[in-house]
């Protein structure tokens, strides 16, 4: 330690060839944490979601040797790193085995059987363990504390941070799209929006940023509906275009099964555009309240046609919708992030 | 003067009898430090890396660092800092105090929370709400109506699955081995160091806690909470626990091993079952180093409960 500066190794898992909110989130972190005067590192290890398989990487982070001061583990299985000053900041646990296998999710192998009931409950005790070794457990929004609360009986603070280009986006005239920013995957229903769009009058389109898993089933399904004029599928979206998009948008719809957080709330936000989500949005409703800062719809296709004609036909509800969310990310600073995650704690 | 592989020496000073909690406490020590006698008649052994004392024999002067069992009826330990160590169940009982408890742990158990239970009954085709209450007449269930007679034996299994327990006595130490959330009575509460609400729900009077349980089902994150917290409460009163919060809070670390038992140390440490899939992939991952599979698991054997 020298001084008041710390070592502070950053914790986060990935898996190999994904990159999505979880890894600019930690790679944020550690600029914040640089920027503040500490030095910081950050470890990654492989993650596998499988079972049968996603023990593996919770016992690899058991057995890592970290010298540092303080260490700050992200997300699962990272959280199992051991060390006497852990400070935890939960992005997501292993959601399969708990939200996802709670709701049915076709993303989660967990199933009504002994094999998965076993080893949920394992993973549940290992969570409870590992986790119960941290100083302090902060989550990154209000839904990641309730999960934490409902399947591990555990505590927790939201902790919350600006999103990636947060110092660059900025609010400007609305044009006749609406925006979607995201990973292309299936917990995040970029299908809602396509159809929506077969029930959306012109001129509006709808641009659809970000690349992931169903990007090549998005554009069939586009083709099919014809809609290959008004969708479009560009794929990834350089950072300087991705602030231009957001600043010329009439509003963003961001429709996600339960998530965690969600960048593209906040960015929305932060570029003075209201958020079109769904009442089962999760982490987004922490942000996103109906009439207010957005729109908040029943997560069909037709509610969220409903609600991109509500916008485009009232330009200043959606004026004054995207400066009421601008005014809410005011507060959020990454300097108030790391105070909160470095200040001392009484030793356990 | 002590080579880096001699395990660091805990001296122990007590009085004409040694209780038999701190004895089992004691026994399981040896295993990271070794236990060396000492008494006030005689000059202090030498090489000592901490000292235990009962509170009857607590000098004014007590050499550093220390720790001190709480004897019921000695003098008051209050020192800032101190490690202070006692029985559960014992009135003079404070917070933050090591507490060991004699109990037997249910061997089977395991942690369930009420998501996992809830899932369990489901694939079991139980009830949706199941509350069980045991008392020495047996044990009944119930989903919220008349209560029906449980079979014999199946005591352990309501404790793993039901969304909530109200039982008495040692049964409470039993239902909380499985992170039963549960409801008792102020007695069994004080005897088994149990803080109301934080470990488990308390009331006087049966009808209270039948309806005290019936709300406890209906709220998972309560339920989740109190049944983490007295799992939690009742694993580290284990005596081989407590030895081992006592050995590292008094620095008693042990000569550094640098070897592959770390991995199967690991998981003992998160709690893995012998028979579980993540020791049997564990074992291959290391069988192939050299070294490795001569730590404990050895080629012949089939599952950690083998090993010697």
């Amino acid at each position: 330690m020298r001084g008041k500066d710390l070592d502070i190794v950053v914790c986060g898992a990935q898996k190999p060839f994904v990159r999505g909110g979880a890894e600019q989130h930690q790679e944020n972190l550690v600029q914040a944490l640089v920027a503040a005067g500490h030095a910081a590192d950050l470890v990654r290890l492989p993650v596998a979601w499988e079972k049968g398989r996603l023990f593996d990487s919770p016992l690899a982070w058991r057995m890592l040797p970290l010298d540092a001061d303080l260490v700050i583990a992200t997300n699962f299985p990272s959280y199992f790193v051991r060390h006497p000053n852990k400070i935890v900041w939960l992005l997501h646990q292993h959601r399969g085995a708990y939200d996802g296998f709670a709701g049915g999710a076709s993303w989660s192998d967990f199933a009504l059987d002994d094999v998965s009931l076993e080893e949920q409950r394992l993973v549940t005790e290992w969570d409870v363990v590992a986790l119960g070794e941290a100083r302090h457990i902060f989550s990154n929004s209000g839904v990641v504390s309730e999960r934490l609360a409902r399947f591990n009986g555990l505590p927790s603070t939201p902790l919350a941070h600006p999103p990636p280009l947060y110092d660059r986006l900025h609010p400007g005239p609305s044009g006749d799209y609406v925006l979607s920013v995201q990973r292309q995957e299936a917990n995040k229903r970029p299908h809602l929006l396509v159809e929506a769009m077969k029930d959306t009058p012109s001129p509006i389109t709808a641009v659809m940023a970000g690349r992931g898993e169903l990007l090549d089933d998005l554009r069939a399904l586009t083709a099919r509906l014809r809609l290959t004029d008004r969708v479009l599928l560009p794929g990834f979206v350089p950072d300087d275009e991705l602030v231009r998009l957001y600043a010329g948008a009439l509003a963003v719809v961001y429709v996600p099964e339960d998530e965690d957080y969600g960048y593209a709330t906040l960015q929305a936000f932060y570029a003075g555009k209201p958020v079109i989500c769904a009442a089962d949005s999760g982490g987004v409703l922490d942000w996103v309240e109906d009439g207010v800062t957005g729109l908040v719809t029943d997560g069909t296709p037709g509610g969220v046609a409903a609600a991109v004609r509500r916008l485009a036909d009232d330009r200043k509800l959606a004026q004054r919708l995207g400066e009421a969310g601008h005014q809410r990310v005011q507060s959020l600073s990454w300097d108030a992030v790391v105070e909160r995650l470095t200040e001392q704690r009484p030793a356990l | 003067m002590t080579s880096s592989t001699t395990p660091p020496r805990l001296a122990v000073h007590v009085g004409t009898e040694v209780p038999a909690s701190l004895a089992t406490v004691l026994s399981a020590v040896s295993a990271w430090a070794d236990v060396v006698a000492a008494s006030v008649q005689e000059p202090l052994p030498e090489g000592m890396r901490a000292h235990l004392y009962t509170s009857d024999v607590l000098p004014r002067r007590p050499v550093a660092p220390y720790a001190v069992w709480r004897v019921p009826g000695g003098k008051p330990v209050d020192t800032p800092g101190v490690v202070v160590l006692g029985e559960a169940g014992t009135p003079e009982t404070a917070p933050g105090e090591l507490t060991v408890s004699l109990l037997p742990w249910p061997e089977r158990s395991r942690l369930l929370l009420p998501f996992t239970r809830s899932r369990y009954r489901l694939l079991r085709d139980l009830p949706e709400t199941l509350v069980a209450v045991a008392t020495p007449g047996g044990v009944t269930w119930s989903s919220g109506g008349t209560p029906r007679q449980a079979p014999e034996g199946t005591w352990p299994t309501l404790a793993a699955l039901a969304n909530a327990v109200v039982a008495r006595g040692d049964l409470v130490w039993d239902a909380l081995a499985w992170g039963a959330p549960t409801v008792t009575e102020p007695e069994t509460a004080q005897r088994l160091s149990l803080t109301p609400d934080e470990h488990v729900v308390v009331a006087d009077d049966p009808t209270e806690r039948r309806s005290l349980s019936l709300a406890l089902a209906s709220d998972e994150c309560r339920a989740a909470g109190l049944g983490r917290r007295g799992w939690s409460a009742t694993r580290v009163r284990r005596p081989e626990r407590v030895a081992q919060e006592l050995c590292r809070r008094l620095g008693l670390t042990p000569p550094e091993v640098h070897g592959p038992s770390g991995l199967r140390d690991a998981l003992d440490a998160l709690g893995a079952p012998h028979d579980s899939l993540i020791r049997r992939r564990a074992r291959e991952a290391v069988a192939p180093l050299p070294g490795a599979v001569t730590s404990g698991w050895r080629p012949h054997q089939r599952s950690d409960s083998d090993r010697p």
